[in-house]
């Protein structure tokens, strides 16, 4: 019951929930260790909820860096979960360039795995973008 | 040889400490190295740690636990921690009288012992000796715990539950173990080899459970479930305890040498967890979740050039967290169950069987599986299956008919998800074992062992490959085709995982560049008469992966994209209604549960009147106001469409 009301708190689009969400994983007294990619996946349902989580990640890198020992499982599990939400090449440059000077051993996949997802998902959308519109038009879901 | 002063160096880089001696140890001879040494139970989760839970009295109580794998237990004891360097192991637990102590191990003998530490009188708990094994399996808890056992098996099976928890939940677990231990003891030829087999919730646990031999540790919401649970619970915890038990016999008897080989253990339980849930459940169709789950998991992480070959060279302990992955689980489990259709289920079985009982209580690399495997069907295993493990990535095969000449050909690439392959990404033949159906039946026997070939199929005539999906490469089929095989899905002339795989393979072509967008979703709009859960899940799976792409664009475009997702799938949601009952099966639970999440993300305001409303109920304390199956969808709905009040 518990794990189910985690992963639902924060698929809202309110801001503010969404804030408070983020705060909550970040704080190991109201969230277990293992527990912390759960309320990814309400957050991860809007697009103001994919943009804050890979904000809030990088933001607080140190905190998590600590708290997950990169040798360990679950940092390069989160570094996938917070970040390949993410969908303009702008966001994607952050990330690259946030990761760029960084020592990636324990989760170096995972960087390249998010440049990877993210960056595909870039380019479908700018090849298809006017496909999909027009086909849009043309069902009669677009005006 | 007694050695008074011992010269000690430590090496961070490489976690080894060297100890140096006075003399010679001269090989061949035994000696005795005696080490006192003091650890941390730490809340990391790793080696020796404790695990909390509240106490009735609101006190904070702890169990200490294990978690060895891969690199744990050099934390929890000095050992020489590689999977190659089998031991034995005699393990005692000094703790307070009123604590229960567990190892691998039955007990052996417990007297009292005064403690230094604590300077009261203590047990000291002795296990019997375990069989040759890695050190990654041993494990010891102590703590505050209550056991259910069942007796089915020929040796009893404990689920352990921490004072915190209903024992009772732990019952499911204990009795399907029991049934698992006797099904996998048949199937793979040889006893399981411990006198007893505990199975422990662990409220405190990084991944879902470990394997360790004879105590299998577990995420607590992963062993223990209510009786009224529902589909998708259920699976999970059936999921895990096979895929644990499994275990048992892949890793625990017979270990990979090297953790390169980590795919020989994790691709195997995993293929092994859908085998059994297959014999118990067969109204499951778990073949069929296979396509949909699994395969498609490990495609999809495949279809990245940052991906990696299921064998992975693996150099520091740093390294070695990372391939449990999509790869070592997954993509191996999909190529054991294509080998196993490859070769027969009857004949992979007997060659699995070999396997074990030629490597039992050793070490192994993947040529020793390939081996067993080819002498056991006479075929030329290894020339097919090898180069599956040993490169990365997958092809997609094009398929094309030229009606002048009246033949059909196929072609296979290397597939990338960025749709950029060069030159360098696409120099590897895969050994494609096609899977051809045709009008006259099913061809599991074809390999494609080059580049381009020919069909032995006329144009225009029905065919599809990769029947049932069980071979690991993706098909591009021309317009024609393709609109020919969606006839044939309308139909009823393809199967569920044929229909399943179609969209899936569908989906990912268009989202690499292969197919227009705008295909995909004609291809959606053919299918909105579809039934099967199965279909169904990929049908929005691949719709909700293009809304998910498109999220970042232009609200009224990402409106649209909702509207026409809405359109397809209303007449679908209001047949199946709100409502999920006893007499609903496993598989129309899951259907109900998908297309009714997907009613209220896409705004159906039938759907979500209907959720705000029994989520009120139930906080008004209408416990049952809706089928456990639903309780995500339910909170969701609260979450996404209520006030301030609801998220509090």
């Amino acid at each position: 019951m518990r794990i189910t009301a985690l992963r639902c708190i924060g698929a809202t689009e309110d801001p503010a929930i969404l804030d408070k969400a983020l705060e909550v994983i970040s704080d190991s007294k109201t969230i277990k260790d293992q527990d912390v990619y759960v309320p990814l996946g309400g957050i991860r349902t809007t697009r103001a909820g994919c943009e804050k989580s890979c904000e809030h990640f990088l933001s607080n890198w140190d905190k998590y860096y600590e708290r997950f020992p990169p040798g360990l499982s679950m940092l390069r599990s989160l570094v996938k979960f917070f970040c390949d939400g993410m969908g303009t090449r702008e966001q994607l440059s952050k990330f690259k360039a946030f990761f760029a000077d960084k020592d990636q051993q324990g989760y170096d996949n995972s960087v390249r795995q998010v440049i990877d997802i993210v960056q595909a998902k870039i380019s479908w959308v700018e090849r298809d973008s006017e496909n999909v519109s027009a086909w849009l038009k043309t069902n009669g879901y677009l005006a | 040889m007694h050695s008074s002063s011992l010269q000690f160096s430590y090496d961070g880089k490489s976690q080894t400490s060297t100890i140096s001696f006075d003399g010679q140890l001269s090989k061949g001879t035994k000696a005795q190295l005696e080490l006192t040494y003091l650890g941390q139970l730490n809340n990391k989760m790793v080696g020796f740690y404790r695990s909390g839970y509240k106490r009735a009295d609101g006190t904070m109580g702890y169990v200490a636990t294990t978690q060895m794998e891969p690199t744990g237990a050099r934390q929890a004891f000095p050992c020489f921690d590689e999977p190659a360097l089998k031991a034995t192991f005699d393990v005692t637990l000094v703790a307070d009288k009123h604590l229960t102590c567990l190892s691998n191990m039955p007990v052996k003998s417990e007297i009292e012992v005064q403690s230094k530490t604590s300077h009261a009188t203590r047990k000291a708990v002795s296990f019997d000796t375990s069989p040759v094994m890695s050190t990654y399996l041993t494990a010891f808890v102590i703590g505050e715990l209550n056991y259910v056992e069942c007796n089915d098996f020929r040796i009893p099976v404990r689920t352990y539950v921490g004072v915190d928890q209903d024992v009772e939940y732990g019952r499911h677990a204990a009795e399907l173990g029991a049934r698992t231990l006797a099904l996998f003891e048949k199937e793979f030829g040889v006893d399981f080899p411990l006198p007893k087999m505990d199975q422990i919730a662990v409220n405190d646990f990084a991944e879902g459970a470990m394997e360790n031999w004879g105590l299998i540790t577990y995420r607590s919401v992963d062993l223990l479930i209510e009786a009224t649970a529902g589909a998708a619970h259920k699976r999970r915890i059936t999921d895990i305890v096979l895929h644990e038990l499994a275990h048992q016999w892949f890793g625990n008897l017979v270990t990979m040498e090297w953790w390169e080989g980590l795919w020989l253990k994790e691709g195997f339980a995993t293929w092994a967890s859908l085998y059994g849930a297959n014999v118990f459940y067969p109204d499951w169709n778990i073949w069929a979740d296979f396509t949909i789950d699994s395969l498609q998991s490990a495609l999809s992480l495949d279809s990245l050039r940052s991906s990696h070959p299921v064998e992975v060279p693996v150099k520091s302990a740093n390294q070695i967290n990372q391939i449990f992955d999509a790869i070592s689980y997954e993509k191996g489990c999909s190529i054991l169950r294509m080998i196993s259709v490859y070769l027969g289920e009857d004949v992979f079985l007997k060659g699995v069987r070999d396997y074990l009982q030629k490597f039992a209580y050793k070490n192994t690399t993947t040529d020793d599986l390939w081996n067993c495997l080819s002498a056991a069907s006479g075929k030329a295993v290894t020339e097919v299956v090898a180069p599956w493990t040993r490169e990365v990535g997958y092809p997609v095969v094009s398929v094309s008919e030229d009606s002048a000449r009246n033949t059909v050909t196929i072609k296979q690439n290397r597939f990338l998800r960025t749709g950029d392959v060069t030159a360098e990404d696409d120099k590897i033949i895969y050994p494609v074992i096609l899977g051809l159906r045709t009008d006259s039946g099913v061809d599991t026997s074809s390999v494609m062992m080059e580049r381009e070939m020919t069909l032995n199929v006329p144009a225009g005539s029905f065919f599809k490959l990769n029947s049932e999906h069980s071979s690991v490469y993706r098909t591009l089929y021309s317009p024609e085709i393709l609109t020919r095989l969606g006839k044939a899905a309308q139909d009823g002339t393809l199967s569920i995982a044929d229909r399943a795989g179609l969209v899936a393979d569908a989906s990912a072509l268009t989202a690499a560049g292969y197919m227009k967008t705008a295909d995909f979703l004609n291809l959606a709009k053919d299918f909105k008469s579809e039934t099967s859960f199965f279909v169904w899940a990929e049908l929005i799976g691949g719709i909700s992966g293009i809304q998910a792409t498109w999220m970042y664009q232009d609200a009224a475009v990402t409106g649209a994209l909702k509207a026409f997702a809405k359109e397809l799938i209303t007449p679908m949601v209001r047949k199946l209604g709100f409502n999920i009952t006893a007499s609903d099966g496993h598989i129309d639970q899951q259907l109900k549960e998908l297309m009714i999440k997907k009613a209220a993300f896409v705004g159906d305001e039938e759907t979500i009147q209907t959720g705000q409303e029994l989520f009120r109920n139930f906080l008004n304390g209408d416990t049952s106001a809706f089928h456990p199956t639903l309780r995500t969808t339910v909170f969701m709905i609260a979450s996404r469409y209520g006030d301030d009040s609801v998220v509090s």
